[in-house]
């Protein structure tokens, strides 16, 4: 898994291509196709229901689609599960381990030894900012951003070459916002690479090299930041992404 | 499986261990419920004795026979109750005394009439309607009547035979047809004494499977579940884990409850044997054995409840399901208490053969009684129930299972 970290032979470290999703219920997702490097973090901007939290389903595998490939370091694979880690917008923990427990537990799905989730819990431990006191406490007794903060860490510390965020920084304050956005953008200079879906266009603009807006299950727009705001005479992203989801 | 996938296994079992044992809670209630079922048994025995009833004799009769009668009701009311006696000489009003929970009228003439050849002897019972004292009190006199009533007759017998001139046992005149009972195993050998007893303890035995199954299998059988429900199963979907892996973790992580429910079990299988069944001991084997039995009941429902959940979707599906489960399980506990199953019909037997919780009922019933070898088959078939449940439950695994919608 990690090995993926260091793929450098394709142009892309992630392709998609049509993946289409059907609900026997429900609207059809896609076709939804990008491309992302190595090391690169890929915004995914849409309005609620535009199909965001399905096509990052259908990426990580808990939704098999319709149709479409996944190409991964040039290697077509089914999804990303098990070389991707993954924060999803609702903060699920277990109310009553620890803090630094769900950063072993985790840890240890992932790599399966216990000396080396050890090391990767502690590495965690540290993403999170929060002190070993906290983390020795249950987590019932966190606050909503602390419990953010602990996933947020493990993913980051999780030796996965893709990291999918759903809303990074949704309910943290100032300032652990802006120590998780730090971490995301050295973790892409270190090689990783990035997914993330946002609400907050400041983020987007801030972090990711290429967005893609979503509208009604659909890829209306994708580019680089500059890109976006040439293509929509548009002062920022928040204004690129109303004009092309008026449309 | 490889060492990484033996890593996880474990990771998910002990988070789930520590998650259940560190739910207090849960673990109250089944300490509680584990010891119901003797502490039921002992508040039963101990509040009769509390019990405060009178049980008056009323003597409308001066003869001798009523005095000896009279004496002989008030030595077993005090021996085998907690109750007072009084004695009344009431001419006057020969009825029930006021105030008395249980009258004992002897009547005038009553031993002229005992002393009599051909006389039929009548005394009155009156007791306060709907009390369960006298109830109690109107058994220990009915036995001490039939004490009374066998001299009376003696006597009789023995005056006849002296105007007969026959030498005659009275014994055989009042009994002459006598049964001899003995208890029987199914091959038709003698069974030992104690047999009969062990048998009461094991069909109360199974039933107090329920008590631990309960609560335990509430706690883990929503494991599954909760990680939809709670959204912790799409961080877990995402992971490496596989369903083998998945389930044999949630299955091993239940393993604590499961240690903890068959500890309670044994305690409290011995504890009933002591304190319900008046001193006699449930001998450790059976005990042991049922401990065992309710391990595997839980394994079962477990294995019933994981493999249900990842069909259907939705916690509330999951609850009805538990509960259905568990109602099931009480259904057939509790009606191993009344009925003999084996001794049900074929058609009713293969139905009642296909719930799990049968099998655990026979199991330890046939163990009490000495059937090693049966109670072994019963255990087979939920060992290989659950095994079977958990294989299926590794191939109908998908990741979409454990996300909310």
């Amino acid at each position: 898994m990690s090995s993926l970290l260091a793929c450098t032979q394709p142009t892309y470290m992630l392709v998609v291509e049509g993946l289409v999703k059907e609900f026997k219920k429900g609207p059809r997702i896609g076709p939804i196709s990008f491309k992302i490097s190595r090391g690169g973090i890929f915004a995914l901007v849409g309005p609620n229901g535009a199909g965001k939290t399905t096509t990052i389903r259908m990426l990580l595998g808990i939704y098999r689609p319709s149709a479409g490939e996944i190409y991964l370091c040039g290697k077509k694979v089914r999804s990303l599960q098990g070389v991707a880690s993954y924060v999803p917008e609702e903060s699920a923990v277990y109310p009553r381990l620890t803090g630094y427990e769900h950063l072993y537990f985790y840890a240890l799905l992932y790599t399966g030894d216990r000396a080396h989730a050890r090391l990767l819990a502690d590495k965690a431990a540290k993403y999170t900012g929060l002190s070993t006191r906290d983390l020795k406490r249950k987590v019932q007794e966190y606050s909503k951003g602390m419990k953010r903060r602990l996933l947020l860490g493990i993913a980051l510390a999780l030796e996965t070459p893709i990291l999918v965020l759903d809303e990074p920084t949704a309910g943290l304050d100032v300032h652990s916002a802006v120590h998780i956005r730090n971490l995301i953008k050295s973790e892409a200079e270190k090689g990783k690479t990035i997914i993330l879906s946002s609400h907050n266009m400041f983020e987007v603009e801030r972090l990711a090299d290429t967005v893609a807006f979503i509208n009604k299950g659909r890829i209306v727009a994708l580019g680089t930041p500059r890109e976006l705001l040439e293509k929509y005479s548009a002062r920022d992203l928040e204004e690129a992404f109303v004009k092309a989801t008026s449309r | 499986m490889d060492k990484s996938g033996l890593g996880r296994i474990r990771a998910l079992a002990s988070k789930d261990a520590r998650e259940f044992i560190r739910d207090r809670r849960t673990i109250a209630l089944m300490v509680i419920s584990a010891f119901l079922f003797p502490l039921l048994g002992l508040m039963v025995a101990g509040l009769k004795t509390q019990q405060k009833a009178l049980v008056a004799i009323n003597i409308c009769d001066e003869g001798a026979y009523a005095e000896a009668l009279a004496n002989l009701i008030k030595e077993y009311i005090t021996k085998y109750t907690p109750f007072n006696t009084t004695v009344v000489h009431n001419a006057s009003n020969c009825g029930a005394v006021p105030g008395a929970t249980v009258t004992l009228m002897i009547p005038r003439n009553f031993s002229v009439n005992a002393s009599s050849l051909g006389r039929p002897v009548i005394v009155r019972l009156y007791k306060l309607v709907g009390s369960p004292a006298a109830a109690d009190a109107e058994s220990v006199i009915n036995t001490a009547l039939s004490v009374f009533s066998r001299v009376l007759a003696t006597e009789r017998v023995k005056r006849l035979s002296e105007i007969a001139g026959l030498q005659l046992n009275p014994d055989y005149v009042l009994e002459p047809v006598r049964i001899v009972s003995e208890a029987v195993t199914e091959t038709g050998a003698i069974a030992s004494p104690e047999a009969e007893e062990k048998a009461e303890i094991a069909r109360f035995l199974a039933f107090a499977v329920f008590f631990v199954l309960n609560p335990a299998a509430i706690a883990v059988a929503d494991a599954v579940a909760r990680e939809r429900e709670s959204g912790t199963g799409e961080i877990l979907a995402v992971t490496p884990l596989r369903g083998t892996e998945f389930v044999m973790g949630k299955t091993l992580g239940s393993i604590s409850a499961v240690a903890i429910a068959g500890s309670l079990d044994l305690a409290a299988a011995l504890a009933y044997g002591y304190a319900v069944l008046a001193g006699s001991t449930t001998p450790i084997s059976v005990a042991l054995f049922h401990s065992l039995q309710t391990i595997l009941a839980i394994l079962v429902t477990v294995s019933i409840t994981i493999f249900a959940t990842l069909l259907v979707p939705g916690q509330r599906t999951a609850t009805l399901l538990t509960s259905l489960i568990t109602g099931t399980a009480m259904l057939i506990f509790f009606s191993a208490l009344f009925v003999d199953i084996q001794a049900l019909p074929a058609p009713i037997k293969a139905i009642m053969y296909i719930v799990p919780y049968t099998h655990t009922v026979l199991a330890i019933q046939s163990y009490a009684l000495g059937n090693t070898v049966r109670a072994l088959e019963h255990s087979l078939v939920v060992v290989l129930l659950s095994l079977g449940l958990f294989i299926g439950s590794a191939r109908v695994y998908k990741p979409d299972r454990l996300v909310k919608r």
